[in-house]
């Protein structure tokens, strides 16, 4: 019980912090840039992003340990996540559109958004070659969400000033959140001693 | 059907989707390393992208959304699989291993999985593929100005050829520095289109008066 609870920890917090989706791999960036802008969506698309990356992980922990010697799996990898994911989303939107109709047409809008984006694709490969145990699979699929997580409140936190008059007109939104996206990356990188 | 003209700068420049509005700068930032990988990267979004197109313009309308997105999705796996058979016969193996990650990324790009909904199939067949290859191109050519200039910023090489600058910086080729080369590259092109765009308007009002 110590061992598996041990792997889970450790994976999410490589998840979390060594390799950050966002800062470490660039992934979900657009989520990234779509969460600040609708920031009444911020906590919906973030649990949508654990959610997902979590259940997922589970489900691709047996695809990969039965079918990664099979000669053409890197090839039938993408559709292989695709059609988890997919099947993921779409049996969940039925349970909240069956037992909580409020929810469901909160989240219709924009669950799409949480769901089928980089990183949730990415993380799932990522934890696919580094491989290991069902706890370990959990661990760093929930790790990723939380990870994703993180970077969100330190774009949402720093939203007005990026946005403020002080930033050059050009530069204002996209722009500048990349600049911060890369320095905050940089001392992440620094941090860890990459 | 929308009847708004269209044309071919929208997708490159007015709504490039690194530069301008950054919904596919990750993998630019994470594989556009040097010139040969953003030439994969490209050769496998594009494909992968027009095709896909394509054959999720076929699916029935009738479908509800939430289940067209996961077929649209499934559409664009299923053509990754003959766009990195012809990669691979293009590109050494060891690169597009290098870069699987962001190829792979490419089947949940948002030209498939939101500009098809919200643009795309408002328009005729035809139109749809010149929107999307504003789009595509606009993409590419942001993709390859990245991976060249990190190219001949980390090695000061391009393609193999040496470039005789007085500068060099051997972390450009990391994942901060991406973030920040494709943050002033975007800030760059919204002040010279905003600065050009300004000038023409002016230009405009001053035959109009």
């Amino acid at each position: 019980m110590e061992t598996v609870f041990s792997r889970l920890l450790t994976a999410a917090l490589l998840g979390i912090f060594i390799e950050n989706a966002a800062f470490e791999r660039a992934l979900g960036i657009n989520v990234l840039l779509y969460a600040a802008r609708k920031k009444e969506n911020l906590i919906g698309i973030f649990a949508g992003v654990i959610y997902v990356t979590t259940l997922s992980s589970a489900f691709i922990c047996f695809i990969d340990r039965y079918l990664s010697e099979w000669a053409y799996y890197n090839m039938l990898l993408p559709f292989m996540y695709i059609f988890v994911i997919g099947a993921v989303y779409l049996t969940t939107l039925l349970a909240l559109w069956k037992f909580f109709p409020g929810a469901f047409k909160k989240v219709k809008k924009y669950v799409h958004v949480a769901v089928f984006n980089c990183a949730v694709l990415g993380a799932l490969f990522i934890q696919s070659q580094i491989g290991g145990t069902f706890a370990s699979y959990v661990g760093y699929g929930f790790g990723t969400g939380i990870g994703f997580l993180l970077a969100g409140y330190l774009l949402y936190a720093a939203e007005d000033r990026l946005n403020s008059d002080s930033v050059p007109a050009s530069f204002r939104g996209m722009p500048i959140t990349m600049i911060y996206i890369g320095v905050i990356s940089l001392a992440l990188s620094a941090f860890w001693g990459k | 059907m929308s009847k708004s003209p269209v044309r071919l700068k929208d997708g490159i420049i007015k709504q490039n989707i690194v530069l301008m509005s950054g919904l596919f700068a990750g993998p630019v930032i994470g594989a556009a390393t040097t010139w040969e990988r953003s030439l994969a990267l490209c050769f496998v979004f594009s494909l992968v992208t027009i095709l896909s197109l394509g054959i999720c313009r076929a699916l029935p309308k009738k479908i509800t959304f939430a289940v067209r997105i996961v077929l649209y999705a499934l559409a664009a796996t299923l053509v990754y699989i003959p766009v990195m058979l012809l990669a691979g016969l293009i590109f050494p193996p060891d690169l597009l291993t290098s870069i699987e990650l962001y190829l792979i990324l490419t089947v949940t790009n948002p030209l498939i999985l939101s500009k098809t909904e919200s643009r795309f199939f408002l328009r005729p067949f035809h139109l749809m593929y010149k929107d999307a290859a504003g789009f595509v191109l606009g993409f590419d050519l942001s993709c390859l100005l990245v991976g060249s200039l990190r190219d001949i910023l980390t090695d000061n090489m391009i393609a193999n050829n040496i470039i005789k600058i007085n500068m060099q910086i051997p972390a450009m080729d990391r994942m901060y520095c991406g973030f920040i080369l494709v943050g002033i590259l975007a800030g760059l092109f919204r002040f010279i289109y905003t600065r050009t765009n300004k000038k023409r308007q002016r230009a405009a009002s001053k035959k109009a008066g």
